[in-house]
């Protein structure tokens, strides 16, 4: 009787959830499969837009493998001399088909490798954070690269964390700097609201890093795991903006969790929906947004996991009006990676064995 | 939302019947005299390994059965400690939504727990060693 109830109150949100207007329907489609590296040591896979080409790019210990997309032509560049493993560089991005720049999480460096040439070039980042802050860098980190230049993003050190004033702190700062590959200097944003409303005086979300995406020239989106504001900044301007996307209105509340332990994290994780990735397509001029929906918490005596759960991809005009809404099946996709080709968004699907080898597929979304 | 968080709290996680239907599949049966100690899956490792070294200087006690997704140490094979590996976590997603250790006792068919932070295992040596361990 109880479990009826509740699924009654969890179909309720569904219903809410699903009042998204509902357009024609997409089509996803295999654009191809490819095997993946041998090495044991596996970083971070990722697509990467390079020199307008889409690329499939995974991260080794001590190298890395770019397969075009479209043409599958291949490129395995040793890594040794950045120490990638050792020092914790998470975060790494080709800016040309053979140069890529990572971050030293620990030194506050930002390293422009050359593959070919074996040169490094290291910008230190310090003069351009504050006291207690540090790039940021995590298994699924991106360096997002708008026209010439790279989006860094920066966060509160983590040891300090656990303070409520520490993260006060950050409300009024920008999450990010940039840095100009052409002359080598670092922007920093003037202070403002770069945050949701919702999030301030609040210790309860895990989500300290906003999903940073760009349109390629000077706007950056900024994207929350639990608020449905996107927050945009226009980088020639040096001005923010808020919007107010209303199919993801029921995302949670902000001090739902307060206090929360591990497993109460979990349960909120799995009940409530969130915004788990954000890309902009420059060329369509529309956002797309990775949807985890809300679900039961426990559905036939088990715990339901991620990829039991509906999600969805909401494309979203310029001006953020619903363009349309795309159901995902989690099973088959890694929701961390998405990316861009002429027409379509890239998503990356889940590992899968075959013959003694081990297959990524990239799926096309058409539109 | 707050309703569902509220219900949630009347989730029946004292509830028995999961852990004795794992332990069927696992090829164990419920034996309440023991005590278990799950290992969950959403801890770091390294603290999860420090929680094997802990494990492994009470392993000549009788009545502990671990489950965890590691094998068992040479010392706590050598020794007999029941260990149950279970390589796909399903004991993770077993109702009880597991952290942490956790230290089962079975009293009239009902599950008494505690948890312990696997970062501070302090509490938890105590708390074998003085609650659980003295005939």
């Amino acid at each position: 009787m109880l479990l009826r109830f509740k699924l009654l109150i969890i179909l309720s949100g569904f219903t809410i959830a699903n009042s998204f207007a509902q357009a024609g329907e997409l089509t996803i489609s295999t654009v191809g499969e490819f095997t993946f590296h041998s090495e044991k040591e596996y970083i971070t896979p990722s697509i990467q837009t390079i020199d307008g080409e889409p690329y499939y790019v995974d991260v080794f210990k001590d190298s890395a493998v770019l397969t075009n997309i479209d043409s599958k032509k291949k490129y395995v560049y040793d890594l040794k001399p950045l120490q990638l493993y050792r020092h914790y560089f998470m975060a790494l991005r080709f800016i040309e088909i053979d140069r890529c720049v990572a971050i030293h999480g620990l030194r506050d460096q930002l390293v422009i490798y050359d593959c070919k040439k074996k040169e490094k070039k290291v910008i230190q980042l310090n003069p351009f954070l504050r006291d207690k802050e540090e790039p940021s860098i995590g298994l699924f980190q991106q360096i997002p690269k708008m026209g010439n230049k790279l989006i860094i993003h920066i966060m509160d050190k983590q040891p300090e964390r656990d303070t409520q004033a520490q993260r006060d702190s950050i409300f009024s700062r920008p999450p990010f700097i940039v840095y100009d590959l052409k002359d080598g200097k670092v922007t920093r944003p003037s202070d403002g609201k770069f945050w949701p409303d919702k999030y301030t005086g609040q210790y309860t979300f895990e989500d300290w890093a906003p999903t940073i995406t760009h349109n390629d020239k000077n706007k950056i989106f900024l994207s929350f795991r639990q608020s449905n504001k996107i927050i945009e900044y226009d980088l020639k301007r040096d001005e923010l903006c808020t919007h107010t996307v209303a199919q993801l209105d029921y995302l949670p509340d902000a001090d739902s969790l307060s206090g929360g332990t591990m497993s109460q994290r979990r349960e909120f994780n799995i009940t409530n929906a969130s915004i788990r990735n954000h890309i902009y397509h420059p060329e369509l001029k529309q956002h797309f947004i990775l949807v985890k929906d809300s679900s039961a918490f426990i559905v036939d005596d088990r715990i339901v996991t991620y990829n039991k759960i509906n999600w969805k991809l909401l494309v979203l005009n310029r001006d953020f009006t619903l363009q349309n809404t795309q159901e995902i099946k989690m099973s088959e996709l890694q929701w961390y990676m998405l990316g861009y080709s002429n027409k379509s968004i890239l998503l990356a699907g889940a590992l899968h064995d075959k013959d003694g080898l081990t297959y990524r597929p990239i799926k096309a979304l058409k539109l | 939302m707050m309703f569902l968080m509220l219900l949630s709290l009347f989730n029946p996680i004292d509830d028995v019947r999961y852990l004795e239907n794992y332990l069927q599949t696992q090829g164990h049966e419920l034996e309440p005299s023991k005590v278990y100690v799950v290992i969950s899956g959403y801890s770091c490792i390294s603290c999860s390994k420090r929680a094997y070294v802990l494990l492994d200087d009470l392993c000549d006690v009788s009545n502990l059965v671990v489950i965890s997704s590691e094998p068992a140490s040479c010392k706590a094979s050598a020794n007999g400690l029941v260990w149950i590996q279970d390589t796909k976590n399903d004991f993770d997603y077993m109702p009880y939504n597991f952290e942490g250790l956790t230290v089962i006792q079975i009293e009239n068919r009902k599950i008494k727990r505690k948890v312990f932070d696997l970062k501070n295992l302090n509490e938890l040596s105590k708390y074998l060693e003085n609650s659980l361990m003295v005939d």
